[in-house]
């Protein structure tokens, strides 16, 4: 198989296959994408449901705590007791309706929690911070039944109180807390009174403090600092444990089976608590995050996913299932090729077959076929020689045999033509010739012919220009036409030949008066083997010339047509110059 | 000139040696490839027309060892191969021409000739030219020129006109001119030489219907008057 069609075969199922492979892996890639953020929804999604455990939690914690801080009797010793006897509580405090701090008292008598409590939370009482968030909460619970004060996370490092209380003694402290703190700290009053209730955290001893505050009928403002190591302990205890399967995605949603770890996050980055497999963190960006629930907000949980798992889980079968496609396309492909490629080499063969056939078959007949005329022409030569050069009959009988040779002669470079013509081996060898000195001699060796049929020869020559042509063809496509005048329109006794040339392109016509063809009919003559009548007496022939004609004459970027013509047909073969390089004349040809 | 011809094919094997000896060629035949190459070392010939499918020996093999032996001598293929691929095969191995069955004798000759004439001629074996009245004849090159016009001629012609030529105002009898030209002694037919003067008339007279350079002696033969 000759290495251009096989480039071209190849091309024709490697461009597609590449396509297609371009567009499965941008297919597969945004496919993963899907599946990536599909399982970030479902990681988001059971995150979110942990921070609802936890609210419920604090839901719960929250209405104990309503219950426990619904006082009106601030007796220091009850209040003492009731401390004593909350295990989830470190300190309980009352702020008066005028924003003073009725308990503890700082200018009162302090155990040492109440001493510790008021130094680690003075600024809270001191900066207002505490009164400003239930009024924020009271006002923003008048308005959208919020309860819980979430607008302001205190900028108060968790090291700065117990930092500068390194520097002085406990006694001094308590001192100087009670006198520059609390005792002359004007506290603006909280004017308003009715039940409200809210969260408040603050930052003290290293860590978030939980402060749940409830304003009574009073005015008074009755909270508690839980006890952190409680809560943080209680919180722990509703997360999953680490022996709880890891995230596993519902087979029928086509998710990936992938193992994360999930982490619940401090203010301050540290962790908390984690569970889930151990994954190896690149860059320490979790997969996804979420903030805890009220009134944990700062606090968050975070999801981390190996990449590695993340790029296997999430996007290996998508991309084993574009490869096997693409494999299986590419199966296919290679097999059509492979039967294409078969196919047209079996074509190929038997068109070689069929040509060398042809041409065995040809040599075979044609060597008879030189001895047949050779002889003929040295008979013709002898009786020349002869004591009667001038017997007519002899001399008829030798133009018979000398015609009848010839005409042999075309039939065999007919069929040899047509086999070639299928067997695409037809190429054409184009040299400076005057077109009308070809066709004249043409016209000459079959004028015996037609002189003996009674057949009047009319010639119009008006292509006597030098043009780049093949002889060949256009004495083959002229002696058919010429031959079919003999046989099939004998009895019009009349064949006109014109020819013309505008130097580009040789218009050669060939006219008889024979009993023409209908118009129906006029292009199925040039096919192959087709004959208008099944009529037995009908004048004998290949069948092929009209089509080899019109092959050779397309084969030269021309056409054969027939065309409209008052009494038998008319045919008109146009040739384009070899040497013409102006491509916008074929369309000349066909019109 | 001899020719060896080598073809195959029995009667166009005759037929061919046949036209080439009535134009005055000496023929040798060779029925092979590998005979055509023997009798070409045996004969030396001057020219070769080779068939290309032939037993033995192809034409191909036998081109190429007499081109091995020879580079100059004239080669025609005369062949039922008329492929593009077999001229071209023919024409790569030294071949000066190519002619393809069925063929006129008419063109087998006019391409000898023609292939003969630009052989020698390319090879510096040109003959002395002489005049005859207006005509000037060329015999190396097989033809004569009168004017502008050109008269292609075969080795008999030229045999018959240089033996006229040779014997000015001398009537010369047919059976001298048959052995000159023909090689042989017996005539066997008077009018081979007759028919062969009237078509050399019509192609060098200025009017073959009234002879200048070819006159005839009845009775006798033919003469020529400078």
């Amino acid at each position: 198989m000759k290495l251009r069609p096989l480039l071209l075969i190849s091309l024709i199922c490697l461009i597609p296959l590449g396509i297609l492979a371009w567009t499965a892996l941008r297919w597969a890639k945004s496919e993963q994408l899907m599946v990536q953020q599909q399982f970030r929804e479902l990681i988001e999604a059971r995150l979110q449901d942990i921070s609802d455990d936890v609210a419920n939690h604090f839901a719960t914690l929250e209405r104990q705590l309503d219950h426990l801080v619904a006082l009106d009797d601030f007796d220091t010793e009850t209040l003492r007791s009731l401390c004593r006897n909350s295990p989830q509580v470190l300190q309980l405090f009352v702020v008066s309706p005028r924003g003073e701090l009725a308990y503890p008292n700082p200018s009162g008598e302090l155990n040492a929690t109440e001493q510790a409590f008021l130094i680690n939370a003075s600024q809270m009482f001191t900066g207002k911070d505490l009164q400003s968030a239930v009024l924020r909460s009271e006002q923003a619970s008048a308005n959208t039944d919020s309860k819980v004060e979430t607008g302001r996370i205190s900028t108060v490092l968790e090291n700065d109180v117990p930092s500068k209380n390194l520097t002085i003694s406990r006694s001094e402290l308590v001192d100087q807390t009670m006198r520059n703190l609390y005792q002359s700290t004007m506290v603006e009053g909280l004017t308003r009174t009715g039940a409200s209730s809210g969260w408040f955290i603050w930052y003290w001893d290293r860590g978030i403090n939980l402060i749940y505050w409830q304003r009574r009928p009073s005015g008074h403002i009755v909270g508690c600092a839980l006890d952190r190591a409680r809560w943080i302990s209680e919180i722990i205890a509703i997360l999953p444990s680490t022996a709880e399967p890891d995230v596993e995605t519902s087979p029928n949603r086509g998710m990936p089976s992938i193992s994360p770890k999930i982490r619940l996050i401090n203010t301050s980055g540290e962790v908390v608590y984690q569970w889930g497999q151990k994954v190896e963190l690149e860059d320490g960006q979790p997969f996804c995050e979420i903030s805890l629930c009220e009134p944990l907000t700062p606090w968050r949980l975070q999801c981390f996913v190996s990449p590695a798992q993340l790029a296997t889980g999430t996007g290996a079968a998508t991309k084993s299932g574009a490869f096997l496609g693409l494999l299986g396309l590419a199966a296919i492909l290679t097999s059509i090729l492979i039967l294409f490629v078969r196919e047209y080499a079996r074509d190929m063969r038997d068109a070689a077959q069929q040509v060398s056939f042809v041409n065995q078959v040809s040599h075979e007949l044609r060597t008879p076929l030189t001895n047949i005329s050779m002889y003929a022409e040295l008979l013709e030569r002898d009786i020349d020689n002869s004591a009667h050069p001038n017997d007519s009959i002899l001399r008829q009988r030798l133009d018979i045999i000398l015609n009848e040779s010839q005409r042999l002669g075309r039939l065999i470079a007919n069929v040899l033509t047509y086999a070639r013509s299928k067997g695409k081996a037809l190429t054409l060898q184009p040299r400076s010739m005057s077109p009308d000195e070809v066709l004249q001699a043409v016209v000459e060796r079959s004028r015996p012919t037609f002189e003996q049929l009674n057949i009047q020869i009319d010639c119009d020559w008006n292509a006597r220009e030098t043009m780049q042509l093949d002889s060949d063809v256009l004495e083959q496509i002229v002696n058919n036409l010429l031959s079919n005048v003999e046989k099939y329109a004998q009895q019009g006794h009349f064949v006109r030949i014109a020819t013309r040339s505008d130097g580009e392109i040789l218009h050669c016509e060939v006219e008889d008066r024979g009993p023409g063809v209908q118009r129906e009919q006029r292009e199925a003559i040039f096919k192959p083997f087709v004959r208008l009548s099944s009529n037995v007496s009908h004048a004998a022939g290949t069948g092929i010339g009209l089509t080899i004609a019109r092959d050779l004459a397309r084969l030269h970027g021309g056409d054969l047509i027939l065309v409209d013509s008052n009494t038998g047909c008319r045919f008109l073969a146009t040739l384009r110059n070899a040497s013409s390089t102006n491509p916008t004349s074929k369309s000349k040809l066909r019109a | 000139m001899k020719v060896l011809i080598a073809e195959d094919d029995r009667y166009t094997r005759e037929g061919l040696a046949e036209l080439l000896e009535s134009e005055g060629y000496s023929v040798i035949t060779a029925c092979d490839g590998q005979d055509a190459i023997d009798r070409f070392q045996n004969h030396h010939p001057d020219f070769v027309c080779l068939d290309i499918m032939m037993p033995n020996q192809s034409g191909y093999e036998a081109c190429r060892k007499i081109r091995s032996v020879s580079q100059d001598i004239p080669i025609i293929f005369i062949s039922a191969k008329s492929e593009e691929v077999d001229r071209l095969v023919g024409f790569e191995l030294g071949a000066d021409d190519f002619i393809s069955k069925p063929f006129s004798v008419r063109e087998v000759l006019a391409r000898v000739r023609a292939v003969a004439r630009r052989c020698f001629a390319a090879h510096g074996e040109i003959a002395a030219s002489f005049d005859m009245g207006e005509l000037r004849i060329y015999p190396a090159e097989l033809r004569a020129i009168r004017g502008d016009s050109v008269v292609e001629l075969s080795p008999r012609d030229v045999a018959i006109l240089k033996l006229l030529r040779d014997h000015p105002g001398v009537a010369l009898d047919r059976c001298k001119i048959f052995l000159h030209a023909w090689g042989e002694s017996y005539l066997h037919n008077s009018r081979t030489l007759d028919q062969h003067i009237s078509q050399l008339r019509k192609r060098i007279e200025v009017d073959p219907k009234h002879p200048r350079l070819i006159l005839t002696v009845h009775g006798v033969g033919y003469r020529y008057d400078p």
